[in-house]
């Protein structure tokens, strides 16, 4: 391998990493983002369902 | 002073224990020569290398073996449930750490001192060297290693896969130990004494100083429930 | 929303770009502005982000860990437990990065992979230890005794890395011989294009924390809704 073989290796390596870790952050920022507004929903659901019992 | 024998007390009920069973320090021991029995293999007789790699399966040996006893210090009482019963006392819980401690630093010793004598026997050490020193030595490497395993022990006690995670979590706390203890344990086995060692024996002094009182402070939070 | 996380979501946007920016200057600096070293050619301009790693992972990164784990078992909130967590999963990405990236430069110059020397070393014990860290972290379950559990392994771990790193440097002054020199010159523009690095690697490395704590802060934010969601459901007598 060529010098400029090796540099590619290392600076491909370094950002594969880091946009890996980034993708997998958004990725679950996504997910819970999701969780998060459709637990809110039912929240309420469930709140204004035992204010209407009482 | 209470604490002491407060102390004390879990100290000779861990031990009476082990001497109706004596399982902990028997693999100990079995594991230890075991190690160096292994190491032999793996290294070629007579070459230059050997006297460094040989320091290195003493220690080896030592910590294998040792991981296996602090490994135990909280299990048997996790199992039987006694770990509650022994956190209701109202006892200080340095009282707890410290008889642990105790209690691992003797298995710990005498297991190392046993693979002392295994090693010095197969590896033909001179009978001129330093067995007062050599022994200082070890007392100092099994405080720094009985120290740190019994905290981590108590970490990994509700744990799954606790034995493998504690090799894992205190090798490399343990690297400090290692090197220095290698170090002057190559130097006394070549007929030197501690004092041609420098600074080795002091960081190993140092090292169990700063982990000895870390671990008091920081015991109170692992065992809190 | 409320404008409090309204300008929360503004300013880490704002983090972000910036970050980026300054990531692509340095690269630009890195490949293209600074000067060819003589007798290494280019393979020297890996050494701009293997450095800024190296510091990232041996001081930021598991500095804040330990602080924030004394500051967990002073005050038991699980926030800093959560952005201990976070730390220290980013200081063992760059952990990770240096330990590639240092053989990959020193084959091709030095034609070895691999020195004992202690700064390598320290940074390869330094691994060893925060894997454990996130090992423990992943066994241990959630909540509280986690969070106590990491925050002691935090604290132990940090007081032992310089403790390795004066052994293994102790070490080194007895073997000189087993051992080769890390160094070169360098001349004003290289360090310039280092320190912009080291700049853009800084910040990186809190955009990461930002970003990865922010991901646990929701989660924590799910656990809570859900409990009160079944606490709901029990008190109505079920949906």
């Amino acid at each position: 391998m060529s010098n400029l073989g090796f540099l590619t290796l290392g600076y491909g390596l370094i950002w594969a990493l880091i946009g890996a870790y980034v993708w997998f952050i958004s990725h679950r920022q996504a997910a819970l983002r999701r969780q998060v507004d459709q637990l809110r929903v039912e929240v309420d659901e469930a709140a204004t369902k035992l204010v209407r019992e009482q | 002073m209470a604490f002491f024998s407060q102390a004390w007390a879990i100290v000779r009920k861990d031990l009476l224990t082990e001497l109706r069973g004596a399982s902990t320090i028997v693999s100990m021991v079995l594991m230890g020569l075991l190690v160096v029995l292994v190491f032999n293999f793996g290294t070629e007789p007579g070459t230059q290398s050997a006297s460094l790699a040989r320091a290195g399966v003493l220690w080896a040996a030592f910590l294998f073996s040792g991981v296996i006893a602090v490994g135990r210090s909280f299990a048997s009482e996790k199992e039987a449930g006694c770990l509650d019963g022994l956190l209701l006392c109202p006892v200080d819980r340095g009282v707890i750490y410290l008889g642990k401690l105790l209690g691992n630093l003797i298995l710990v010793f005498v297991t190392g001192v046993v693979i002392l004598l295994f090693f010095t026997v197969v590896y033909n050490v001179e009978m001129g060297v330093a067995w007062l020193q050599l022994l200082l030595l070890l007392v100092l490497a099994s405080v720094g290693l009985s120290t740190l395993g019994t905290l981590f022990a108590a970490v990994a006690a509700g744990v799954r896969a606790r034995d493998a995670l504690l090799t894992v979590f205190i090798f490399p706390l343990l690297v400090p130990l290692v090197i220095a203890a290698a170090h002057c344990s190559t130097l006394l086995l070549n007929g030197k004494s501690l004092g041609d060692a420098g600074l080795w024996p002091w960081l190993l002094v140092v090292y169990d100083v700063v982990f000895l009182a870390v671990s008091f402070v920081v015991f109170d939070f692992v065992v809190e429930d | 929303m409320q404008s409090g996380s309204k300008r929360r979501a503004y300013a880490t946007s704002a983090l972000v770009i910036v970050t980026f920016a300054l990531i692509l200057f340095a690269l630009v600096e890195a490949l293209v502005i600074a000067p060819r070293e003589q007798t290494m050619g280019d393979i020297q301009r890996l050494f701009y982000f293997h450095m800024p790693s190296a510091w990232i992972a041996l001081g930021p990164a598991f500095t804040v860990v330990f602080g924030l784990s004394i500051a967990y078992l002073a005050t038991g909130k699980m926030v800093y437990d959560r952005w201990a967590g976070a730390s220290a999963e980013i200081g063992v990405i760059f952990t990770t990065i240096t330990l590639m990236t240092g053989p990959i430069w020193a084959k091709p110059i030095w034609g070895v992979y691999w020195t004992w020397e202690p700064r390598l070393t320290t940074t390869l014990v330094l691994w060893f230890i925060y894997v454990g860290y996130l090992l423990l972290r992943s066994i241990a379950g959630e909540g509280p005794r986690r969070a106590r559990l990491s925050a002691v392994y935090g604290i132990v771990g940090w007081i032992d890395v310089p403790i390795v790193f004066l052994s293994i440097w102790l070490w080194r002054t007895v073997h000189p011989r087993l051992l080769t020199g890390h160094g070169f010159d360098m001349d004003s523009r290289m360090v310039t294009a280092l320190m912009i690095s080291l700049a853009a690697f800084t910040l990186l490395y809190v955009t990461l924390l930002v970003l990865r704590a922010g991901t646990l802060d929701i989660a924590a934010e799910v656990t809570a809704l859900q409990a009160r969601l079944r606490r709901l459901d029990r008190r109505g007598g079920g949906r």
